[in-house]
């Protein structure tokens, strides 16, 4: 049966691995900016 | 069902071909709008605050 966006399990599941490796990536880069927020001016 | 192990299935239902570009859009206005309210808060405008380093020498 197909998939309401037409890919396949395998197909899902590969573009899912990139996605969490760029996502992860966009997470280090917003802590990093965080923490020198915190350094420059702790909100709490 | 079970997360994160089945996380991957959002893919089944949207297909990033035609998603992963509003997706990145509507991070970019998250992004956008996030930095526009800090910049209005007076103590958080990085934008007019004098840096200590260059004020000190």
């Amino acid at each position: 049966m197909a998939n309401l966006s037409g890919l396949s399990e395998e197909e899902a599941k590969e573009f899912h691995e990139q996605f969490k490796t760029t996502f992860t990536a966009f997470l280090g880069v917003a802590a990093v900016a965080h923490l020198l927020v915190i350094a420059w001016k702790p909100w709490f | 069902m079970a997360n994160p192990a089945d996380d991957y299935k959002i893919w089944l239902v949207i297909n990033p071909a035609k998603f992963l570009v509003p997706i990145w859009i509507a991070v970019l206005a998250t992004v956008v709008v996030i930095h526009i309210a800090v910049i209005g808060s007076p103590k958080y405008n990085f934008l007019a605050a004098p840096a200590k380093v260059a004020a000190a020498s």
